[in-house]
């Protein structure tokens, strides 16, 4: 609270006054407790002042303080929360004990009409429990005063806080994709200030979340059970990610902060420069007709250079404030930056397309790798809004996020299948990969919400989507040696050659969205009861667009026919194309299409308040889908070139909230959903993948699901609170990659439906606060089922056709988050111990019975810190991964592989087969906040 | 009709003077036999888009882009019928059934119209260098091969040349059974209830295998092999449920491997069952980029069949019977084969160290005379005496070869002939003991049916009583 001039130079003569008599007696004590007038709950972090003093306190997390060694006298006591109306209690100091307590009113905003205008700190723990207790269905939401405490800079990193989620890792251990109570990424949608925003992955349609910097969020909602007013294709829910809006005053948020990766300390950390990628293919500059030679390729690209120990750097600035008279004008722009260094050493075993006759697991190679990645993430995020009157007002936002990743991995791949017999023999290939992916997007939305009448409002959003990614250049060369015993048993390794092939890939893809939302609101009144309607609907129309572009180079024999010795040197010279038309690179085929998709949704919903108890929103909603594809493919030659699928679904839903007192809820909800096809996997293409060939299936169907959500909530006072609930889902026509039995003899892997899948579970989440600690956690117990088709190998050599039952693939039957949590705002320090267990789930479906890859259960533990200093800045520090706990991946299956001529490194176990372990490393960040 | 009255004058002569010449020896019949035909004689000589119906004997037919013969439909080529590309992207895509009958005496062609017209030009009889050799360099393709859908119930090719096939599959419409952009093999073959029958026939440069099956029933039978691929391919290469006979082949001058075996990728109900005798290997294995690949007979993951009688020169290794991916071993039999090499390397491969080949007393050169005692299976070994031992005397193929240092260039047939002579060691040294497959016996017609020649007394392609390889 700011104080006028006159009013400084009075506080300071008090100090001063202060100080003098502070000498002379110093033992008296005020304590009290902050709460709200209305609802009686602790208010937690008011800021307690002692005038004229310089003593300041803010309330714990029951809403106490405490104030010791104070000189008798006379003061005011000022107590100010934000969004609270201020009190001031004078008090005369005479006893040595003394309790205040404070009961705060919200202020009443002259905009108040409008609600969305109200001015509550939406960032704060309160309101996100407030938010999680008030809403009318299932979600979970966390705040941004939380999510500066956590130990995450990414938005994925936040998400695995929550009940029910977990997250799929990249290759450097960036959280990534959330699956939501065990529905797979697919089955989730992510939403920017409740917009839905497109992917730009190449495969599929879900975002990949560490491209939100945390710091851009002012809360993350996830929603469990959607409202008819959303979009319906959540069966596993849904993300709202919102960005921050415009205080009412001038605020200025500034972080600064550095670090490290420990794996870089512990091995050097080796990457090439990002400048001398050719961002244009050969075809891309000369045309589709062009014949490249090997001159068009630049080799640069494989000089990698070693630095010792990378420097982490992230920062980012938020301004907000309003302007005007009435302050009718809002904005708020942010920007972030992150520039990270990462890595993982990784050991994988890729298993033989077939297993061993009696289905016996199999592995062809074992690859030992060493990624090292630089990640550059930005993000640059505005909200402009103008209140034009009570009745009327608009808002214009924008957000870019980039992040572009360069990446060189490096294979030691010992051959475990031919000519190996035995440790120390059999081919040897060392494989060098360089690859750049960039990603953006951009999103730009007008909104607008108009009161028409006293009880009927409108609000509407014109939405621009885009999202990009390409992958300029992505190549690999392999060298390859033979090695062996020579008749003295000494080891020898015959010279490295180049091994074929040398790709070098270009992709490019892009997803363009344009969308309309318009919905009505009416309050209404009947016998008594509250009744808001709301109707509307939805437009969108998506552009996706995929290029892949491939040119394979191949090494050139010595004159005699013979592989050359490879002297470590590329260069054009070593290499040749197999023909005119592997020069021409592969511009035109299956992976290079547009798909299209156009939605248009209308839906109603009530929201009636029986009682002060008993409230239930209703409604349904329709939604029909119209994908469509074209390929490159000639479509009379090629099956499914061209398609086009339309659907509708009526997706009917309640939830009902019944108030058992003032701090307990149960609720019940019902809702169906939808989950559509990605736009890739109706496309006819057979690519080689890493492990076995994967196909697209043009006859697909979308799935669609019922599902149940049970919650019952307590919230008994402050931060404290207790969730638990129970869920069940059926989902008809599941998409799961399975193995395709085409009548051919080789097999592929492609999407297909599968009858109907269950999912059901149980959650619970609590936190419980005493004083300045506070601990909360949750767990998620999830069992899911479906049945594919897979291959038995048996001992007569013939892989016979049979079914599999298994969990939904990255599914985890318990999944718990665990949280130690300080707080003291006398001295200003916080920190938060996280621990997250993550259960065993799928990792990679096998098309063999029963040989599917399984990820072992993990634990991780993060650790943050802050302190605050000189008023406006906090000093913080993240540590994540501070066990180092590894990734590690087992086919549950008897291991033959412990012994013997075949024994295979790093296997502990009988009954299972080690096939996978990463390991990460831990990273420190240590920085400045500054908030004024 | 005319044509019928010049081939009866030409039988009725050809019959007074066999009357004549063999008045003592069995009577052997010269009958004039229709040509087989299909639906209706293709008139059209450029052929484009879906074909079916009968190319009559002895015309010339063209093609430049992919020629389709759909599921159902025949395309017949009767005797001394040239198919001619004129443009790399010609190719045969066959779902439905193709035959190809040449004969000895008027062999069919599919090949490019320049080496066609010119072959001097092209098939180089001396030792070339491969990036430059026109059968080998990478760049040296005229036609994308036969490339047979799942549908493709028969594939019948007898007395045909295939010539300069391959390339890389159709960015835009690939193959059924290939990626944008992969390498084409001279024929793909993919129907595990389907035919594949190739005899007598010559393959002549690729890009990558002359002949890959994944799934069929086969007969590979008395055909010669030369040039196949310029560093990445073998020349038969079969897997998925494919059973079949591999015999009586020339195969010379093979990037990889000669004959290859595995049960990689079934699950159709038939194990791979191939058996590979009476062929005969010369410089195979070379020109592999991968040092543990170019085996001139190999069993491979889950494979079995019977391996006798072959002969192999200057190979790069031996016969590999595959430890790991283990073999179906307790089902592959072998024996009788005769291994020669130039080199100290060579006959250290003949038992290939690090696979499980077990050394057969009926081999030539017998192992007991170079194994040290205590040999265990995939053992290195060290045979110097062995180099130059057991030449097997083939009528003209100077051994050992004049220029040891090149003896990878050793890639083409010419003049060379590789009929035993007289003295030479592999004659009467054959395991006739065991059957041909004969998978393809379903097919009875008297034109399209397999002709089976029985494993030999004498080993490799080229027996002394004439009932091997027909070819030179």
């Amino acid at each position: 609270m700011s104080f006028s001039k006159k009013n400084t130079l009075k506080k300071y003569s008090k100090i001063f006054l202060f100080f003098l008599l502070s000498f002379i007696h110093s033992n008296a004590q005020i304590s009290g407790k902050v709460i709200d007038k209305i609802s009686g709950q602790p208010i937690i972090g008011a800021s307690i002042k002692i005038v004229p003093s310089l003593l300041e306190t803010s309330s714990g997390f029951d809403g106490s303080y405490f104030f010791k060694k104070i000189v008798l006298g006379n003061y005011t006591i000022v107590c100010t929360y934000i969004g609270y109306e201020t009190i001031e209690q004078p008090v005369k100091l005479i006893d040595n004990k003394i309790t205040i307590n404070f009961s705060l009113v919200e202020k009443q905003n002259e905009l108040d009409e409008v609600v969305i205008f109200s001015n509550t700190d939406k960032e704060s723990e309160k309101y996100s429990l407030k938010r999680e207790k008030n809403s009318e269905n299932v979600i979970n939401t966390i705040g941004a005063k939380t999510i500066e405490l956590l130990p995450d800079i990414t938005t994925a990193g936040v998400l695995q806080r929550i009940s029910g989620v977990s997250l799929e890792r990249n290759s450097t251990g960036e959280a990534r994709y959330a699956i939501i109570r065990g529905m797979d990424q697919r089955y989730n949608y992510t939403l920017v200030n409740g917009i839905k925003i497109p992917s730009p992955d190449n495969k599929y349609r879900y975002v990949p979340m560490d491209m939100f910097p945390s710091d851009l969020l002012e809360r993350l909602d996830v929603i469990k059970a959607p409202t008819p007013d959303m979009e319906g294709d959540a069966i596993g829910g849904a993300m709202n990610l919102v960005m921050k809006n415009a205080k009412d005053k001038l605020s200025v948020q500034a972080n600064l902060g550095s670090g490290f990766s420990q794996l870089f300390i512990d091995r050097n950390y080796s990457n090439f420069d990002k400048s001398v990628i050719n961002n244009n293919s050969p075809s891309d500059l000369h045309g589709s007709n062009y014949s490249a030679t090997p001159n068009d390729f630049t080799y640069k690209n494989f000089d990698y250079k070693t630095n010792k120990l990378p420097i982490n750097s992230v920062g980012g600035i938020s301004i907000s404030d309003r302007f005007g008279k009435k302050k009718q004008f809002g904005a708020v722009v942010s920007a972030s930056y992150q520039n990270t260094f990462k890595g993982s050493n990784n050991v994988w075993f890729k298993p033989e397309n077939q297993p061993a006759p009696g289905n016996v697991p199999a592995f062809t190679d074992y690859y030992n790798r060493k990624y090292n990645s630089n990640i550059f993430r930005y993000g640059l995020h505005s909200k402009l809004d103008y209140i034009i009157n009570s009745k009327n007002k608009l808002s214009f936002y924008t957000v870019y996020l980039k992040s572009e990743e360069a990446q060189f991995r490096q294979t030691i791949d010992t051959s475990l299948s031919i000519g190996r017999s035995g440790v120390g023999t059999g081919n040897t290939y060392k494989s060098y990969r360089s690859r750049m992916q960039k990603q953006s997007i951009y999103n730009n939305t007008l909104q607008g919400e108009n009161r028409l009448t006293k009880n009927f409002k409108l609000d509407w959003s014109a939405v621009y989507s885009y999202a990009k990614s390409e992958t300029p250049d992505w190549s690999e060369y392999q060298t390859v040696q033979q090695v062996g015993y020579d008749i003295n048993h000494v080891q020898y390794a015959t010279p490295e050659v180049l091994n074929t092939p040398f790709y070098r890939i270009w992709t490019k893809n892009s997803d363009r969205d344009y969308a309309g939302y318009l919905n009505f609101l009416y309050k209404n009144r009947i016998f008594d009861k509250t009744l808001d309607w709301k109707f509307g609907g939805m437009y969108r129309d998506k552009l996706r667009e995929n290029f892949y572009n491939q040119w394979d180079l191949i090494p050139k024999t010595s004159s005699t026919g013979e592989p050359v010795t490879f002297n470590g040197v590329l260069s054009p010279d070593l290499f040749t194309f197999n023909g005119t038309s592997a020069a021409q690179g592969s511009p035109l085929n299956p992976l290079n299409y547009t798909a299209t998709e156009k939605i248009y949704a209308l839906y109603i919903q009530a929201n009636i308040n029986f009682s002060d108890k008993l409230s239930i929103l209703a409604g349904v909603r329709y939604e029909h889908t119209e994908q469509g594809w074209k390929t490159a493919q000639d479509p009379t030659v090629s099956y499914g070139a061209i398609g086009k699928v339309p659907y509708g679904d009526f997706l009917p839903s309640i939830h009902v909230k019944y108030r058992l007192s003032s701090n307990k809820n149960l609720r019940l909800s019902y809702f169906s959903a939808i989950n559509r096809p990605g736009y890739f996997e109706y496309i006819p293409f057979t690519i080689n993948d890493d492990n076995f060939s994967l196909s697209g299936n043009p006859n697909l169907k979308h799935a669609t699901s019922n599902n149940l959500d049970f919650r019952y909530e307590v919230f008994p006072n402050g931060l404290d609170v207790l969730l638990l609930g129970a869920f069940y889902k059926n989902i008809s026509n599941p998409i799961e990659s399975a193995i395709k039995f085409n009548g051919t003899s080789s097999a592929t892997l492609q999407p297909s439906n599968f009858g109907s899948a269950t999912n059901y579970g149980l959650e619970a989440t609590f936190a419980k606060f005493f004083g300045k600690i506070g601990i909360s956690g949750n767990y998620t117990y999830t069992h899911s089922s479906i049945t594919t088709s897979k291959l038995y190998y048996n001992t007569d050599y013939i892989a016979v056709q049979t079914t599999q039952t298994r969990p939904l693939q990255g599914q985890s039957p318990h999944i718990a988050n665990f949280s130690l949590l300080y707080k003291d705002n006398h001295s200003g320090i916080d920190f938060q111990l996280a621990y997250t267990y993550t259960g065993t789930k799928i990792a990679l479906l096998s098309p063999y019975k029963d040989l599917d890859y399984w990820q072992k259960g993990t634990s991780q533990l993060d650790f943050s810190f802050e302190k605050k200093f000189l008023k406006n800045f906090t000093l913080y520090t993240k540590v994540n991964n501070l066990l180092n706990t590894p990734v590690i991946v087992q086919i549950h299956q008897p291991n033959i592989y412990t012994t013997g001529n075949f024994a295979l490194p790093d296997q502990t176990s009988k009954d299972r087969v080690n096939v996978q372990k990463d390991y990460y490393g831990q990273n420190y960040l240590i920085g400045i906040r500054y908030k004024y | 009709m005319k044509k019928i009255k010049d081939y009866s004058i030409l039988l009725l002569s050809a019959l007074a003077i066999t009357s004549v010449v063999s008045c003592t020896k069995t009577e052997e019949s010269i009958i004039s036999v229709p040509q087989f035909q299909a639906g209706q004689e293709i008139t059209t000589q450029n052929l484009s888009g879906s074909v079916k119906g009968t190319m009559t004997s002895g015309n010339t037919y063209y093609f430049n882009s992919p020629i389709t013969i759909n599921a159902g439909d025949t395309l017949v080529m009767q005797s001394g019928v040239k198919l001619l590309a004129t443009a790399q992207a010609a190719q045969l895509i066959v779902k439905g059934v193709f035959i190809s009958l040449g004969s000895k005496e008027n062999p069919n062609w599919i090949t490019g119209k320049q080496p066609f017209e010119n072959p001097s030009a092209y098939k180089l009889n001396t030792l070339q260098d491969p990036n430059i050799d026109p059968a080998l360099k990478p760049d040296g393709k005229f036609w994308g091969g036969i490339q047979c859908d799942v549908t493709c119930s028969l594939l019948d090719l007898k007395w045909t040349h295939l010539e300069f096939a391959g390339g890389t599959a159709s960015a835009t419409n690939p193959p059924v059974g290939y990626t944008s952009g992969s390498n084409l093999f001279t024929i793909l073959f993919q129907n595990p209830n389907g035919v594949l029958i190739l005899e007598d026939s010559w393959i002549y440069g690729s890009t990558t295998d002359a002949v890959r099956a994944n799934g069929g029933k086969i007969h590979i039978m008395r055909n010669t092999a030369e040039k196949m691929c310029y560093n990445d391919g073998d020349c038969f290469n079969v897997k998925n449920a494919t059973i079949g006979d591999m015999a009586f082949n020339l195969i010379i001058g093979s990037a990889k491997g000669g004959t290859k075996a595995s049960n990689k990728g079934t699950y159709g109900a038939t194990q791979t069952n191939i058996n590979m005798y009476n062929n005969t290997y010369v410089s195979g294995g070379y020109r592999s980029v991968d040092p543990d690949r170019g085996a001139n007979l190999n069993y491979e993951q889950g494979a079995k069949g019977n391996a006798y009688n072959n002969i192999m020169v200057n190979c790069k290794t031996g016969l590999r019977i595959l430890e790991n991916p283990i073999a179906d071993v307790a089902n592959c039999h072998y024996g009788n084969n005769l291994s020669y090499g130039d080199n100290i390397s060579i006959v250290n491969q003949f038992y290939p160290p690090t696979h499980i080949t077990q050394p057969q007393s009926t081999d030539i050169p017998n192992p007991t005379s170079f194994l040290p005692t205590g040999y265990n299976l995939g053992d290195v070994y060290n045979a110097p005496t062995l180099v130059g031992q057991n030449n097997p005397k083939f009528v003209n193929f100077l051994l050992p070869v004049p220029n040891n240092s090149s003896l990878s260039l050793y890639n083409f047939q010419g003049n060379y002939d590789f009929h035993l002579a007289a003295d030479s060691p592999a004659i009467g040294k054959g395991n006739t003991s065991f059957s041909p497959i004969n998978a393809t016996s379903s097919v009875t017609n008297q034109y399209l049916k397999a002709s089976v020649s029985l494993p030999n007394s004498d080993l490799g392609a080229f027996p002394r009583n004439g009932l091997g390889n027909l070819h030179n």
